[in-house]
């Protein structure tokens, strides 16, 4: 591998740059030597082999004397729908990304006359979050297309990792309409919409590959392919009903079906199989988005939305309006941070809510006594690490909106993390009083009775706030730790380090519930001083 | 099983401190990612090293259960509780310690990987990498020393991913070998590579049953990024 090549890992795709041990993915190399996916490995099990004809990606040396315009860097991913590498156009002097498509499309001799109009269609496609066609032909053989490089990351990567923040997905799924909603005014269906074909740049702008070559890679009729399933139908989760049981009556309506799916998914981190729950009820999400979510999965065509604007228009206003409300785990501690990741999300926000950008410096410009902005002005500064400059906001907030709860709890928090006890407990009664089930509120009072040594108090509350405030979960793990009820601890424990957020504080704690034992480095650790 | 929490001999410390070489780069960038300025940084890990080596904590860790990794790190920050309550009582004459952990408890929690690494998150995937770059190196060496450089130079890229990135078949003749023969070498040295990683991850666990757990949390770690 030459130092061009380590940027972008040629196996998972993935940039890793800085992380390189000796040149080599890290990622990909300790998967080897987990021996994950070693079955699938020729080289591992020669048995295997004749049986998946799978599309192989031609080789840079194959691909190099048919591209003489161009560098090619190597390859950051393959599909069903085929090979994608990195190229420099030596020109022009501009990273670009060559799509290879699978050879045995060019088997079907109606393919090139549909290749060249299809084509042609996409080539036009010219939509900001719409990944750029630059060129398209066939070269002794190989069908292919140049497209503008995306410097980013795949949605399927980033889910790869853990569940998005409302907030994140708020920001992404506004732009996936605008996509959709431009190619379906030019008559262009998407058809394979899914994380893997949603890419963000690192500006946070979203940019959608693959439009159209799900139909113009299908080579097979239909029903010949129902009773055949292959590689190129690639996932069905993402697919709309109609698509499979009635493909010749397919129109955008099935984008938005799988636009559906994708949202649910980014929102739990699971897919809406059976008989699935609506979002809300899974995760701390505003329940207005269980009905767009849900609208955008009904089954029949004519229930869902009929355009991808409406979704975007139903998002927005959401994302709007509960500006001041965000859920317990949606916190950002660390707003001065060295991932770009939050720039980009940050700007995502911002390019998908102009309106809610210009209302901000509008309220902001007029010095405000307006209740909702002062909330939200005290959220920022708790957000970003400053809870003492918070709560003269908040308690300006409450003058003039005594009957907010959200806000009162805002008070609650700001003053809770300013060492304040007394006013923080007051505070969060006063929700209470507003909202007897308030979850973030409930755990403030359980973490105030927690760090004040009142344990049958703080369980009480915590064990109210279990449920639906995940930060509570980790009190109670402490809670019982701390008094020695190990089997209690440990379910608390288990149940942070099962819903992935854990870090090496909870699995330490884990083990110790397991061991039954508290080492005295843990204890000090978790007693409060 | 774990060499570094065996009996408290000499052989044991100097388990201990092998590992500790190994793995002074996570600790230290965690040190870091603290707060700490890269000079104080340096002479906190020198220091925490220092203790850890003395008798009386070597004792307390052989005593523990789990992951020594997970325990390095709960023990330093402990060490570093204790550095800052010092300090802060030299510097206050020994006023309230405010509970910062009350503040932890909620935010800690809620903090996003995608926001910002956690120190615990990149502490881990530092000890990933510095594991495998300790893995490579032996694996390496072993090669060299068996006169097969050029083999492993060759072959080393069939240690990411199912196929290499170049064909066995181009392989084949530069490293004068049959097609048959470069698919039994890159066989074998993905297997003595699983071998070294899993022997130098029993340095770090109770029991064998831990290793193949403690490999995923790695790769989990590897791939939060």
């Amino acid at each position: 591998m030459d130092t061009a090549e380590t940027e972008i890992c040629q196996h998972c795709g993935k940039p890793f740059g800085a992380k390189a041990v000796q040149g080599l993915c890290p990622e990909c190399f300790m998967k080897v030597g987990i021996g994950t996916g070693a079955v699938a490995d020729p080289a591992d099990d020669p048995t295997l082999r004749a049986k998946t004809p799978r599309f192989i990606p031609p080789t840079r040396e194959q691909l190099a004397p048919r591209f003489p315009q161009l560098e090619i860097l190597g390859l950051i991913g393959q599909g069903g729908m085929g090979a994608v590498y990195k190229a420099r156009q030596q020109q022009l002097d501009r990273l670009v990304a060559l799509k290879i498509l699978p050879a045995e499309v060019s088997q079907d001799p109606a393919f090139a006359e549909r290749f060249t109009r299809e084509a042609r269609a996409l080539a036009r496609l010219n939509h900001p979050n719409i990944v750029t066609v630059y060129d398209f032909g066939q070269t002794d053989g190989f069908y292919y297309f140049l497209m503008e490089f995306i410097d980013g990351t795949t949605l399927r990567h980033l889910l790869a990792d853990r569940k998005l923040t409302p907030r994140e997905a708020l920001a992404i799924v506004p732009q996936i309409c605008e996509a959709l909603q431009y190619a379906h005014d030019q008559g262009i269906v998407h058809r394979d919409i899914k994380p893997e074909n949603i890419l963000t740049d690192k500006a946070g702008r979203v940019k959608i590959a693959d439009f159209g070559l799900a139909k113009l890679v299908e080579t097979e009729p239909q029903s010949q392919r129902l009773t055949q399933p292959r590689e190129v139908m690639g996932t069905p989760h993402y697919m709309a009903p109609e698509q499979v049981e009635k493909p010749q009556l397919v129109d955008h309506r099935a984008d938005i079906y799988s636009l559906g799916v994708v949202f649910y998914e980014m929102l739990t981190g699971e897919l809406p199989l059976g008989r699935f729950a609506a979002p809300s009820r899974k995760v701390q999400v505003d329940v207005r988005l269980d009905e767009v979510v849900l609208r955008a999965l009904e089954k029949e065509p004519e229930r869902r939305y009929q355009q991808a604007s409406q979704v975007r228009t139903e998002v927005e206003t959401i994302a709007m309006t509960s500006g001041n409300t965000p859920a317990v785990h949606e916190r950002k501690k660390n707003m001065n941070t060295r991932s770009h990741k939050t720039l980009w999300f940050g700007i995502g926000i911002g390019l998908a809510c102009p309106v809610l950008v210009f209302a901000i410096y509008f309220l902001a410009a007029r010095g405000g006594s307006d209740p909702s902005q002062l909330a939200r002005e005290g959220w920022q500064l708790w957000q970003s690490g400053r809870p003492a400059d918070a709560i003269p906001k908040f308690e300006q907030a409450v003058k003039f909106d005594p009957k907010n709860a959200e806000t009162w709890n805002g008070l609650g928090w700001a003053s809770f993390n300013t060492g304040k006890s007394e006013e923080a407990e007051k505070a969060f009664q006063k929700v209470l009083s507003l909202n007897t089930n308030h979850p973030a509120a409930l755990n403030g009072l359980g973490q105030i009775y927690l760090a004040q040594k009142k344990y049958g108090e703080a369980e009480k509350f915590l064990l109210n706030a279990g449920p639906r405030a995940p930060a509570a979960w980790y009190g109670l793990a402490k809670l019982y730790l701390i008094q020695a009820k190990f089997e209690q601890a440990e379910k608390w424990a288990q149940m942070i380090v099962d819903s992935g957020q854990g870090d090496e504080g909870a699995r330490a704690m884990l083990q110790a519930a397991k061991d039954k034992k508290l080492s005295d480095g843990l204890r000090l650790m978790l007693e409060p001083q | 099983m774990l060499a570094a929490g065996g009996n408290d001999s000499v052989r044991a410390r100097d388990a201990l401190a092998k590992l500790c070489q190994t793995y002074w780069y996570p600790l230290y960038a965690y040190v870091r990612q603290r707060g700490y300025a890269p000079h104080d940084a340096q002479d906190l890990t020198q220091e925490f090293f220092a203790r850890l080596l003395e008798k009386n904590t070597l004792g307390a860790i052989t005593r523990e259960k789990g992951r020594f990794r997970s325990f390095l790190l709960t023990t330093l920050n402990h060490f570093l509780v204790d550095e800052w309550n010092k300090a802060r009582a030299q510097k206050r004459g020994g006023g309230q310690v405010v509970s910062l952990d009350a503040r932890d408890a909620e935010t800690r929690f809620g903090r996003e990987p995608v926001d910002a690494l956690t120190p615990e998150r990149l502490f881990e995937q530092n000890w990933a990498l510095a594991l495998l770059d300790l893995v490579y190196r032996q694996l390496q060496h072993e090669y060299e020393t068996d006169g097969k450089a050029a083999i492993f130079n060759e072959l080393k890229s069939c240690l990411t991913g199912a196929r290499s990135s170049v064909p066995y078949a181009v392989l084949a003749p530069r490293l004068k070998m049959s097609e048959n023969t470069v698919k039994t070498s890159v066989h074998r040295l993905r297997r003595r590579y699983r071998e070294l990683l899993r022997a130098e991850v029993a340095h770090t666990v109770t029991s064998p049953g831990e290793v193949e757990e403690e490999l995923h949390s790695l790769f989990r770690a590897l791939a939060t990024s």
